[in-house]
């Protein structure tokens, strides 16, 4: 018997599922990795503000003690709520959207722009593969 | 003691007794667990001074190459070669069949990785992952959390042995990581 085989032998016969719950973490690592640094700052909050708690945090976000320390773990996806009330809670700013900056990236260089015109012109016959969208801005006019 | 199929034929992971989950599965959720992390990094401020950088980076740098392992291991399949994939970092001092030496995910600018995957190479490509952890004393004696690991270790060698897997002195026995480079 070759060490396969005996190994196999002291095996469970269930089989792993570590390869949704990796996948699962792949594919939602975008916003999992937000919510991550969210609770690595509340965490370094509460260890630097000795007289407040966990339980004080609950209070003021008006949730129970148990979701505060799931949104600590990191893994929780947070509303926009509970990130304001954070924000309010312990005078961090977490969300710092900059209209502009946003702006420019959506500049016809940046971005496929939607041939508006060239929908419009197909509207009799309008259907998914007219809207399309196209990189030649010139061809809208 | 029981041993989970991670990829057929190359890669296990032990489930132990008292756990509802494998050990890999357990050791993700750690790994994402930001308080977890934390908590690991408060027990170990003298190795993240002598990295230094401070435990909220650390914590940071933590998960994100978790994720970068969690990736890598996806990739692997039945016909990849897993001693591309685990690199050996032990050269243990007082055991020879324990081997240590340094590994790290690669294009660390700031420091190296601190993520370990345990496991025992039962031979060429065959692996079974015991546990894992953030590793920020030199020798695994030195903090709770890394001599955890250190007997979980023992403990699946000496299974091992006690079910007839054979007397299987050339088991590789210690740290690996996995790391980006091939």
């Amino acid at each position: 018997m070759n060490i396969v085989e005996k190994i196999n032998g002291l095996s469970s016969s269930k089989p792993s599922n570590w390869r949704e719950k990796a996948e699962w973490i792949i594919n939602n690592k975008n916003w999992l990795r937000y919510s991550q640094k969210i609770a690595n700052v509340v965490l370094s909050a509460l260890s630097l503000k000795k007289d407040f708690t966990q339980k004080d945090l609950a209070e003021k976000l008006d949730v129970t003690p148990q979701y505060v320390s799931k949104l600590l773990k990191g893994q929780e996806n947070l509303t926009l709520k509970t990130i304001a009330g954070l924000e309010d809670a312990l005078g961090v700013q977490f969300l710092n959207i900059n209209i502009h900056a946003a702006k420019e990236q959506l500049a016809p260089s940046n971005v496929f722009q939607f041939d508006f015109a060239k929908a419009v012109k197909s509207d009799s016959k309008l259907n998914n593969d007219n809207m399309c969208y196209t990189e030649d801005n010139n061809e809208a006019a | 003691m029981v041993f989970e199929e991670i990829i057929p034929g190359k890669l296990w992971a032990v489930k132990y007794d008292g756990d509802e989950d494998n050990i890999l599965n357990i050791v993700m959720e750690r790994m994402m667990d930001t308080s977890w992390a934390r908590s690991i990094c408060e027990k170990n401020e003298e190795g993240l001074r002598y990295h230094g950088v401070d435990i909220e980076t650390a914590i940071d740098d933590t998960q994100e190459d978790a994720i970068n392992i969690f990736n890598k291991l996806l990739s692997v399949e039945e016909n990849s070669d897993l001693d591309k994939l685990f690199w050996n970092l032990s050269k243990y001092v007082n055991d020879p069949i324990l081997q240590r030496s340094k590994g790290f995910l690669e294009k660390r600018k700031r420091h190296k990785s601190w993520i370990r995957i345990y496991a025992v190479k039962l031979e060429s490509g065959k692996y079974i992952i015991t546990g894992g952890t953030i590793k920020l004393v030199k020798d695994m004696r030195d903090a709770e959390n890394t001599q955890i690991e250190l007997d979980h270790l023992n403990q699946c060698r000496e299974y091992l042995k006690s079910n007839g897997a054979g007397d299987y002195d050339s088991f590789i026995f210690g740290e690996f990581t996995i790391t980006n480079q091939q």
